[in-house]
């Protein structure tokens, strides 16, 4: 039994609310995904949060519980419903959100679960005190289910590849600062700080890397470009998708930003759907392909397709 | 490469229709362990030691409490990298896979220090891990679940290799955690302070690594795991604000309740589906945060499930709470100890902050007699 993709959402913060909260993103995501679903909470069996940049840096527990609870999927003893609900955050950067999917498409699959959400957003957990840390506060939410029969809609296959030789074209670490003179430390109120740096060729790189791994999987599976009906990069990093369309010749099958361009980080996967769902690309489209990096750098794919499942190519 | 197929190589046998944890329709496979490796660190500190720096909380018998007399704390070359990288080898080494073998490395360590002075985000502990222990193109991503982390990250892959889309794989954690006993010396003040259990913490890494078996040979049986968010407040650490490293706030109290009740139907469910019973459970091994909150745990659920197991493990006097790595550091143990035989029913069982209670059951095979030759 296949994974499909059954509601998306996206959140952002009121321009008046001040400081956004990661959690208040990703669970309003979550309302508004099971509301176009016509779900209830407690129907969702597994809960993944793939934020990176969260409410006051929170090491434990994860931050998924406090999304699960503000959903009220489960969240008190006994369940509402069934076993309960699973939560837990996957940390993998832009690339988290296509990794959760991935999880949950696989829970899926094996019969572990018939629904489950995938959650991000991110935020400066310092307000703006962070150096190099300039996203836009965005909540994104995933819902999947299991395909109704062998003819549906679902995910094909996933795919990853990894190119170590980047790792450091992005890093970023929480540093404590408190003790360095004054002169030394980043603007923080708390002693830590977010440093946050992206070498000007990541982008470039990330191009490079997924365009050889896009056409090797489609190569592998005996596919071309040209049967792809819908391309979807992330929309993180800033300026990867409208590069990754020239590179693949393919620019007229990626769907564009419905607004203004954001700079988003982990939802950025999340934002790229909602563009090829509300322009109604993603609901034409026979075959769909998913593409997101993560810093290291590894890129990942998915494939959708519409029509009789294959798992072994073509 | 990883690609989300089973392996062209192989056959998939067909799978009747039903959904069980061990062979459901589209996971034909069964997952066992294959190898175990910790990594400790070398500096061991006592109980006695450290509320001696803590003049305010005197009158407090941290031990008797406890269990706790000693646990292992980093030194400057030591922290989460090197614990759980230095663990992923320690297990590697006691395995017949190659690093090339390693398809899959999730990393659930809840603390990431690089250092004593920066917590890393990105690339992620488990992209570092794979490439030092010669992985490279292995899936990989980090995982955050509290003490719950390892047992989830176990439940992920488990589910991987049972749908055959990877054949062998790690499940890694490195906890430099004892930064919370440095930043709660100066708060603690008595049995009740909020920063008490911040004194229980010891440092580890552990690895495992699962490879695939045909489904009906020994393994693991059953993954049941469920977050009880409601809870969530009860235990929640933060960057220490002062200086390096966390604070946590815990109601232990209450955290400890509430985790016992609402464990009992998430390891009936486990057990259930691992057709065994509560009483035909050979090694019980708890999470580890303090003897007393384990004895109560265990008897608890005894009384909830009928039967009382053969034996519960207890690793505290020597290690304390070793966060998401206790129940790995706790099988390496008994498996070094040669205590654990190969047909005994083992069960690994969660109390998280979240709370994510449940448990991970599995039939201890020939790991038992290959890991006691690599002593």
């Amino acid at each position: 039994m296949r994974a499909r993709l059954e509601a998306l959402a996206l959140a952002r913060p009121d321009p008046g609310d001040g400081r956004a909260s990661s959690v208040a993103l990703a669970a309003e995501a979550g309302r508004a995904c099971l509301a176009r679903a016509g779900r209830e909470p407690a129907e969702l069996e597994v809960l993944v949060n793939c934020g990176v940049y969260k409410d006051e840096n929170i090491g434990e527990p994860a931050m998924a519980p406090f999304i699960q609870r503000r959903l009220g999927a489960n969240a008190g003893f006994p369940p509402a419903r069934g076993a309960g609900t699973l939560s837990f955050d996957l940390c993998h950067g832009t690339g988290g959100f296509l990794a959760g999917i991935r999880v949950v498409a696989g829970f899926i699959e094996s019969g572990r679960i018939g629904c489950g959400m995938v959650v991000a957003s991110d935020v400066d957990p310092a307000g703006a005190g962070s150096a190099g840390l300039a996203f836009d506060p965005l909540g994104g939410a995933v819902l999947l289910s299991a395909a109704e029969g062998e003819g549906g809609e679902g995910f094909e296959a996933f795919h990853t590849e990894a190119f170590p030789r980047y790792a450091d074209l992005f890093e970023s670490r929480l540093s404590w600062v408190g003790d360095l003179p004054p002169r030394a430390r980043p603007p923080n109120r708390d002693g830590h700080a977010f440093l946050v740096r992206q070498d000007e060729k990541y982008v470039t790189a990330c191009v490079d890397c997924a365009e050889s791994t896009v056409r090797r999987f489609l190569a592998a599976r005996g596919l071309r470009i040209d049967d792809l009906d819908l391309i979807v990069p992330s929309r993180s990093p800033a300026g990867f998708p409208d590069e990754l369309g020239r590179r693949l010749e393919a620019a007229g099958r990626i769907p564009p930003p419905c607004g203004p361009d954001e700079r988003v980080h982990a939802a950025g996967t999340a934002l790229a759907l909602a563009a090829a769902l509300e322009g109604g690309m993603f609901a034409s489209a026979r075959r769909a392909l998913l593409v997101a990096v993560s810093p290291g750098i590894s890129v990942a794919l998915a494939l959708y397709t519409r029509g009789p499942h294959r798992p072994d190519g073509g | 490469m990883q690609d989300d197929r089973p392996n062209a190589a192989t056959a998939v046998p067909s799978a009747g229709a039903g959904r069980s944890s061990g062979a459901s329709a589209s996971a034909p496979w069964r997952s066992r362990i294959e190898s175990v490796g910790v990594c400790l660190p070398r500096r061991r500190l006592s109980t006695r030691e450290l509320m001696a720096a803590c003049p305010a909380a005197a009158d407090v018998d941290l031990e008797g409490l406890t269990g706790i007399r000693w646990r292992r704390v980093c030194s400057d070359d030591e922290d989460s990298h090197t614990l759980a990288r230095d663990a992923a080898l320690d297990c590697l080494a006691r395995s017949r896979h190659r690093p090339g073998n390693v398809e899959m490395v999730i990393n659930c360590s809840i603390t990431r220090y690089r250092g004593r002075r920066d917590l890393n985000y990105e690339p992620g502990v488990s992209f570092v891990v794979k490439n030092e222990i010669g992985a490279p193109d292995a899936l990989h991503f980090d995982l955050s679940n509290a003490c719950a982390g390892m047992l989830t990250g176990v439940l992920i892959l488990d589910d991987f290799i049972r749908r055959g889309v990877v054949r062998c794989g790690m499940v890694v954690s490195g906890e430099s955690i004892s930064s919370l006993s440095r930043n709660a010396i100066g708060s603690v003040e008595g049995i009740a302070s909020p920063e008490l259990a911040s004194l229980t913490v010891g440092d580890a890494g552990a690895a495992v690594i699962l490879e695939r078996n045909a489904a009906g040979t020994p393994g693991i049986t059953a993954c049941d795991l469920v977050t009880f968010a409601e809870y969530s407040d009860l235990c929640v650490a933060r960057p220490c604000p002062s200086g390096p490293g966390a604070v946590m706030h815990t109601d232990a109290k209450a955290l400890h309740q509430l985790a016992i009740l609402c464990c009992v139907p998430a390891v009936r469910r486990a057990l259930e589906r691992s057709g065994t019973a509560w009483g035909e459970v050979d090694w019980v091994i708890p999470h580890q945060s303090s003897e007393r909150a384990i004895r109560e745990g265990t008897r608890y659920v005894s009384s909830q499930l009928g039967g009382v197991p053969k034996h519960i493990v207890y690793n505290l006097e020597e290690y304390g709470n070793t966060s998401s790595t206790t129940h790995f550091v706790a099988l390496h143990g008994q498996l070094r100890e040669g205590r654990i035989r190969a047909g005994e029913q083992v069960a690994m069982l969660s109390f998280a902050s979240g709370l994510v209670v449940g448990a991970v059951v599995f039939t201890m095979d020939h790991l038992a007699e290959a890991h006691a030759r690599t002593a």
